[in-house]
């Protein structure tokens, strides 16, 4: 039970420490913003619970302290005082009384504090209070406290009888208050939240912002590096005090930074109500310039994404809603003709899948025409005629973002020229994202982008191909497995494995990137496998090892520029090594135009 | 004697006041306590589960005990009729009063020892005998 106690002492002085720390700044803004019921109250409740848990706990000088206070608070709270400089000398004497006689409590030194004379201070405030206001009752003190308790239980028993003739006197107290209302003192309640909410936001720079995450960038290289040499000193001295005390600590480390992440990721966060909400405008002035009738309808504006893609995703956002309305939604008798409605639909939406931030833009247009993509592109020798006739469908839609292309025979004033979709490919790429085209004649086009939550730090495998180590986004890969040599098999010249009934398309990672295969891993009879997923496409990467998955930070290289190379970056790994970070995105592009599949 | 089975919930903003109070429920004899910061979690527990006594501070953020009284009291049975023992820091007459308008089943003041507590217990289990043992 002693035990116990000082558990639940130790506990008190923390939280009243908390409570004391929380009421100093209360009484600056006070200062600053004049008398805000709000604050009063909280500084109220402070006070009150203080003197709650210490009359249970026995501090009595606490109680006295704490009660005065609270009394005062209240009369302010009430409006039945102004708050004068004088009452806030004494209330933050107050503060650092009880601070004192807390910290006396924590020390256990049994030291008494003379507090008579604030004591004294503090009733005579009061008493000042009492003249001024309107309620001349406010007798302190414990006892009177417990003596005014111990009438109330006396009167207990007969409480009933008595609460009932009191419950009536009060109600008709309230009707005649009903019939004589007081001034509403409303506005002025709410002008004072308005002003707090002004408060409670910040407005920071944001080459500040960027520098915190930077360093909680370096702070995560920092930390998975510390990981990864306690990770190693344990195995050398497994057992050792000071090994297992580094573990400990490294083990906080890492998830600390992982909450600092995630807190610097949030500040960088914005609705994307920012960008849509330049859209319906746009919209309506387009589509009346043409000649045409088009909703546009938007889900999930506050879904929040990084101030980078708020930035980016505006161009891009644009060039989709402008081939929709100029390409693909059709004139009214048109689509009347195909049994439409009359009226074209354009439908924006973000919403959060995973780590992902997906942006969804749909029409209900005419779709695009595969074919006339295909003969465009050849036109215009982006493609060859071999690579259109083996080409599927989805690829040559994906056409379309290929620098220089646009199918109409004119480019209209709207569109323009030559800036076309390649834009939105380019600049969601940028962002580590990628786009993908869902196309149905006559029913219309759907365009995903598909963005990660954040761009500095991503979840990635880590891989050995052909000697070299590389790192993959985790959000690219579905699973990882180890497969046997034998289970891949040869289909017209393309390597397939056949997983849980899915034949899925399989490459050889060293092949797609050139790199010398390691003659011995491969006399193996396994095989590691990632399958990816980029969009909709699903297919098998074979990488000679799989290392793990750890938390880059993605560093740009540069001199590369092009977002057609397939890489994303670099990154430091845990062990200290430079190590690539592929971008399967493009990757998966390059190999499928060349396998054709 | 009391119904120790009874799941008992104890609200209280002030962690060391929700300790102490179940400390004193416990030496009474109740096993089974549960805790709520404030009148606005209070009353999400209490929709989802089995209670069968609320021992509830006055003044809380969020929500105050009063209203969490008054919110109770709107519930359909058997939450509606669940014995609530207010916990207040002086017993003014003026919130005395309000309280057992709103429905409260017995008041006590801080500080108090199990002694008074099980009193107070005892005076809602004449009227509430769900309480008793």
């Amino acid at each position: 039970m002693a035990d116990e106690m000082d558990e639940i002492v130790s506990e008190f002085v923390t939280e009243a420490e908390e409570t004391l720390e929380k009421i100093d700044p209360m009484f600056v803004e006070l200062e600053t913003r004049g008398e805000d019921k709000e604050i009063l109250n909280e500084i109220f409740r402070g006070m009150h619970t203080l003197k709650g848990a210490a009359g249970f706990l026995g501090f009595q000088q606490i109680v006295d302290v704490a009660h005065r206070a609270e009394s005062i608070m209240k009369r302010l709270r009430e409006g039945e005082a102004a708050l004068t400089k004088d009452l806030m000398d004494v209330i933050l004497k107050s503060v650092d009384a009880l601070k004192l006689l807390i910290y006396h409590i924590k020390l256990k030194d049994g030291a008494e504090e003379d507090i008579s004379e604030l004591l004294t201070e503090l009733d005579n405030e009061l008493e000042t209070m009492s003249g001024a206001g309107t309620q001349p009752q406010v007798k302190t003190g414990e006892q009177q406290v417990e003596a005014k308790v111990q009438e109330e239980e006396k009167h207990e028993e007969k409480a009933e009888e008595k609460v009932k003739v009191e419950v009536e006197a009060e109600e008709r107290k309230k009707e005649a208050a009903i019939s004589q209302p007081k001034p509403e003192p409303q506005p002025s309640v709410e002008q004072i939240t308005k002003e707090k909410e002004v408060v409670s936001t910040l407005r920071v720079d944001v080459t500040r912002i960027d520098k915190v995450m930077d360093l909680a960038g370096e702070i995560v290289l920092v930390r998975n590096r510390l990981l990864n040499l306690a990770a190693k000193l344990e195995m050398s001295y497994s057992g050792d005090h000071n090994v297992e005390g580094l573990l400990e600590t490294t083990g906080f480390l890492d998830r600390v930074t992982s909450d600092l992440q995630l807190a610097v990721m949030k500040m960088r966060m914005q609705p994307i109500h920012k960008v849509f909400g330049k859209f319906p405008r746009m919209v309506r002035d387009m589509s009346r310039s043409l000649g045409k009738d088009i909703d546009l309808e938007m889900f999930g504006e506050d879904t929040e994404v990084d101030k980078t893609v708020i930035e980016n995703i505006g161009d891009p956002l644009v060039h989709i809603i402008r081939n929709s309305i100029d390409h693909a939604i059709e004139f009214a008798e048109e689509r009347l003709a195909k049994g439409k409605p009359k009226k074209g639909r354009i439908i924006m939406s973000a919403y959060q899948k995973g780590t992902l931030i997906v942006i969804e833009v749909s029409d209900d247009g005419k779709g695009i025409d595969v074919e006339a993509v295909k003969r465009k592109a050849l036109s215009k020798s982006l493609i060859t005629e071999e690579e259109a006739q083996k080409m599927t469908d989805e690829a040559a839609v994906n056409l379309i973002f290929l620098p220089g292309f646009s199918t109409k025979e004119k480019s209209t004033e709207l569109s323009g020229r030559g800036v076309g979709m390649d834009v939105v490919k380019t600049n969601v790429a940028k962002l580590n994202g990628y786009v993908e085209v869902i196309t149905k004649k006559d029913i219309g086009s759907t365009f995903r982008i598909s963005l990660p939550l954040t761009l500095a730090i991503l979840q990635a495998m880590m891989v050995k191909i052909g000697g070299e180590y590389y790192a993959i986004p985790q959000t690219m890969i579905e699973e990882t497995l180890r497969v046997k040599k034998i289970d891949i098999k040869d289909v017209t010249g393309q390597k397939v494995l056949t997983i849980r009934g899915k034949v899925l398309p399989m490459f050889d990672m060293s092949e797609v990137l050139g790199v010398r295969k390691q003659g011995k891993e491969a006399d193996f009879g396994n095989s590691y496998v990632l399958v990816a997923v980029v969009g909709d496409k699903r297919f098998c990467i074979s990488v000679d090892e799989l290392l793990g998955q750890e938390e880059v930070v993605i560093k740009t290289i540069n001199g590369i520029e092009s977002e057609e190379c397939g890489i994303l970056g670099a990154t430091i790994t845990g062990d200290g090594r430079v190590v690539l970070i592929l971008d399967f995105a493009v990757i998966s592009r390059g190999i499928f135009r060349t396998s054709g599949k | 004697m009391f119904n120790f089975g009874l799941k008992v919930l104890v609200v209280d903003d002030f962690p060391t006041m929700r300790r102490i109070v179940k400390n004193l429920l416990k030496q009474i004899g109740f096993e089974n306590i549960d805790e709520a910061e404030d009148g606005v979690q209070a009353l999400n527990k209490l929709k989802s589960g089995n209670y069968g006594l609320i021992v509830s501070d006055w003044n809380m953020p969020n929500m105050e005990g009063i209203d969490l009284l008054r919110n109770i009291r709107q519930e359909p049975e058997p939450l509606k009729n669940i014995p609530f023992l207010m916990v207040t820091a002086e017993a003014e007459k003026e919130k005395v009063i309000e309280a057992i308008k709103a429905g409260v089943d017995n008041y006590i003041v801080k500080p108090f020892t199990a002694e008074v507590l099980k009193e107070k217990l005892e005076k809602i289990a004449d009227k509430k005998t769900s309480l008793k043992g």
